[in-house]
């Protein structure tokens, strides 16, 4: 659960604020993962993830004087990563570039898999027709979808994040879940 | 912020959790993220220079109001402010102007700059050397993103400011970060930086990154090295010699750490390490030197240079302009110019050259003596150590110093303070340091003895060896451990004989030593230099009688050769012992084959065959060191000779 009371937070956040290099590389070693798996989750590999990344990093370092700690440093940093996450979002809605399939390879660098060339294709068709699902949602329950089954968030946690009442939540849940059921029906067992 | 609640009974729902579970994503290799971490940072930086031109002029101003809402009135007065000065002074706050007193002081072996900015196609490379520093004018070195590599043997001194050097040293690598009057950021890849820095006011920081840590500097010496171990894994030194350092180590966020002067601190990558303080060992003595006569030089507005003057071996005399001016490690100041600089060592061949000398420039000089094997076969043994009125090696002097008790002491400033002053040849005023440190009250014996050595070692730095010999005798006096007395007393023997020609008290205490030590350090060398004292003095039964107990006693000792060779000598051309002469020249070539005084005794075995009526044997040496020894300095001597024979 989110940490509310945590003092190297606080030594962190006051050293960023100062512009102090060594805490700025603290902070981001100590969120890189989370944020990166959160805007990979969210966004699908057809976004600059490295790019967005450093969007994200740069909005929290500017911002961080704002930060009043009314919620912990953990909730703040993943409000502003969903909150990039939602303008690129917006961004690639507005330009109509919601194809995936072709792009989904092209910047897969990663380390060759275990699995047998068979499996590792059906898992990347798996994979983009996820992706191809939660394109389909909206920006609303595609979030809330990303956050709760991929990346394990809590419904509360989620509400804090977004700032929304846990029955929106909720709601977005249930009717992105269902969606996404049925734009991958062919793949599940039931 | 992990968990959630699971308990969906919708089969879909359940479906769909277990077709998402099952998918993985590609995890990020550290690589990639020390790729991002840079661009990250690189980005924030420009970021940071293109933005807040206000900022840095309230930087500038010292004042300490935020820019909130209620703070527009006075930003607005500082803005008028700085207009105004503007008008009237035409002075602009550049408060992070380049660096314009950074230049490079000297070099050593191959130093490579590359320099990021410096052209379109991309980057620029230069490879400094000696003869081209001036292609480096001020403010070319030490600019953002410059790439400064040192390969091996290499060393690089720049001077920061006219009050801050640092020194880079071999097998470095070093990227300047940023470079403003403001802000100096320096990432150390690999590698030890040393560094001498004025102090910087409150706006202006000093920043030396290493791949594990960082470091903060107000105002300081202090060394930095790092290197990865055997298990790649990252290791930092920090050792600071005055003042303080903060330092940090931020791949394991474990806070930090002040590091004061005389302490030193190893960081490596996941613990934050110790702080111990430092060894006599190591505090660069040479570096600190070099260092401070730098920060020394700039306050004069002369036209001086220096010279860093280190043969391999140490303890050579240098000859500037046929002129002794001390031995080496030398580092000392000349006037702008061209010296012949030569350098000369017993038993080595000498080294001469012409060095040049810029004004303000260090001139590294570092000859290596090769061994000399001809001399001895040049000059009879006599004639040889008449001339250089000093039998015993001064190298000698150095290894018989007890190293045992010296301790602690090493890390008074003062105490540093005139260590440095020793090395860079003011023994005046370390001789000043030391007396008023000797009568601290309370300080321990054993520091007062290692003061007393300081004191020894000033008085015989400024050639007063009298003095030097009464502080040893006095030391030798109050000694009860017998080994610390057997090397006093070795000592004194040494300052006699090589520095006051006194050979008669030199006798005496060889004679005392070999009567008092049998089994010392020095016990074999001992035999060897009394009946070398005794040649000196003339008192050749004596000399060959002492040679011969040394040669009986160590008949495989490492001085038995030269004796054998002396032996021989002192028979043939003093006591005219023609017989005895043989014997031993005989015995020295069956003995050492590949002996330095081969050729000597080859001919002298003849001459005395000759002399004797043998001279079937005599040309038999002769045509031998023919063979031998073409290019001879005998060679002449010994064809002529031959001819002479039936």
């Amino acid at each position: 659960m989110i940490n509310e009371h945590s003092t190297e937070n606080e030594v962190l956040i006051e050293g960023c604020i100062k512009g102090d290099r060594q805490y700025q590389i603290l902070l981001f070693r100590k969120y890189k993962n989370t944020v990166y798996s959160l805007i990979y989750k969210t966004l699908g590999s057809s976004y600059d993830v490295d790019d967005i990344i450093q969007q994200v990093f740069i909005r929290i370092f500017n911002s961080l004087k704002k930060f009043k700690g009314l919620s912990s440093l953990d909730t703040w940093v993943y409000r502003i990563t969903t909150k990039v996450c939602i303008d690129q979002l917006r961004k690639k809605y507005r330009k109509r570039q919601i194809s995936i399939i072709n792009s989904s390879e092209t910047i897969d660098n990663s380390f060759p898999s275990e699995r047998s060339p068979l499996k590792e294709q059906e898992h990347q068709e798996l994979r983009q027709q996820i992706e191809n699902g939660l394109n389909k949602l909206s920006i609303e329950k595609r979030l809330v979808v990303s956050m709760f089954e991929m990346e394990g968030f809590s419904l509360q946690d989620i509400a804090k994040i977004l700032k929304k009442p846990i029955g929106t939540v909720k709601s977005r849940l249930f009717h992105g879940r269902k969606e996404l059921a049925q734009h991958l029906r062919n793949f599940i067992e039931e | 912020m992990k968990k959630l609640n699971n308990q969906e009974t919708d089969p879909v729902v359940k479906g769909l959790q277990k077709l998402l579970s099952a998918l993985t994503f590609k995890e990020r290799s550290e690589q990639q993220w020390q790729v991002l971490e840079n661009n990250l940072f690189a980005q924030l930086d420009e970021i940071e220079s293109k933005s807040h031109p206000v900022k840095r002029w309230r930087y500038s101003f010292g004042f300490p109001f935020q820019f909130g809402r209620g703070a527009v009135v006075a930003t607005s007065i500082t803005l008028c402010v700085v207009l105004l000065s503007t008008l009237f002074f035409g002075i602009l706050p550049h408060t992070t102007a380049p660096l314009v007193e950074s230049r490079i002081l000297g070099v050593r072996g191959q130093v490579v700059v590359t320099d990021e900015n410096a052209s379109e196609v991309g980057f620029q490379q230069v490879t400094v050397a000696q003869h081209n520093l001036d292609t480096f004018d001020k403010g070319a070195i030490l600019k953002a993103n410059q790439i400064i590599e040192a390969s091996e043997q290499a060393k690089l001194v720049v001077q920061i400011d006219n009050q801050s050097h640092f020194i880079l040293s071999e097998n470095s690598k070093l990227t300047v970060r940023k470079a403003n009057s403001r802000e100096i950021e320096l990432y150390l890849h690999r590698g030890e930086f040393f560094c001498s820095l004025k102090k910087r006011d409150k706006s202006q920081t000093f920043t030396v990154l290493t791949p594990n840590t960082i470091s903060r500097i107000i105002g300081t010496i202090f060394t930095i090295r790092t290197h990865a171990n055997d298990n790649d894994k990252r290791i930092t030194n920090l050792s600071v010699f005055k003042g303080k350092v903060k330092i940090s180590n931020y791949e394991e966020y474990l806070g930090h750490d002040f590091i004061s002067s005389g302490q030193s601190i190893q960081v490596s990558t996941k613990e934050r390490g110790d702080v111990f303080s430092l060894d006599k060992d190591q505090m660069p003595i040479r570096s600190l030197s070099l260092l401070k006569l730098l920060s020394n030089s700039n306050n004069a507005t002369d036209s001086m240079g220096m010279l860093d003057i280190r043969s391999e071996p140490l303890g050579a005399e240098v000859y500037i302009h046929g002129e002794p001016v001390g031995k080496t490690p030398l580092l000392t100041k000349y006037r702008k110019g061209a010296y012949e600089i030569t350098v000369k060592r017993e038993g080595f061949n000498p080294w001469s050259s012409i060095v040049s000398l810029a004004e303000g420039k260090i001139a590294f000089v570092e000859p290596h003596l090769s061994k000399d094997s001809s001399k001895i076969d040049m000059m009879p043994p006599f004639v040889s150590a008449k001339k250089r009125r000093a039998p015993l090696r001064s190298s000698q002097y150095k290894s018989s110093l007890p190293s045992a008790d010296m301790h602690d002491f090493s890390l008074n400033p003062a105490f540093i303070e005139a260590l440095i002053q020793m090395t860079i040849g003011e023994y005046q005023k370390a001789l000043v340091v030391l007396d008023s440190l000797k009568v601290i009250p309370g300080i321990s014996l054993t520091n007062k003895v290692e003061i007393i050595n300081k004191i020894a070692e000033c008085y015989r730095g400024m050639g007063n060896f009298h003095k030097t010999l009464g502080i040893l005798d006095m030391k030798y006096r109050g000694e009860s451990n017998p080994v610390r007395k057997s090397n006093l007393l070795w000592e004194m023997i040494i300052l006699k004989a090589n520095c006051l020609g006194d050979f008669n008290g030199a006798k005496a205490n060889l004679q005392t030593y070999i009567h008092t030590y049998p089994q010392g350090s020095w016990i074999e060398t001992a035999y060897a230099k009394l009946g070398e004292v005794y040649v000196l003095l003339e008192n050749y039964a004596k000399a060959v009688s002492t040679y011969k107990a040394h040669i009986q006693r160590f008949g495989s000792g490492k001085n038995v050769e030269n004796s054998l060779y002396t032996l021989a000598n002192i028979n043939r051309s003093k006591l005219d012992n023609c017989k005895e002469a043989l014997h031993w020249y005989s015995k020295l070539i069956k003995t050492y084959p590949h002996t330095s005084f081969m050729g000597s005794a080859l001919f002298e075995r003849a001459e005395c065959y000759r002399a004797y009526g043998m001279p079937r044997k005599a040309k038999k040496d002769y045509e031998q060191y023919l063979s031998l020894f073409p290019t001879g300095h005998l060679y002449g001597k010994c064809r002529a000779h031959l001819a002479l024979l039936p």
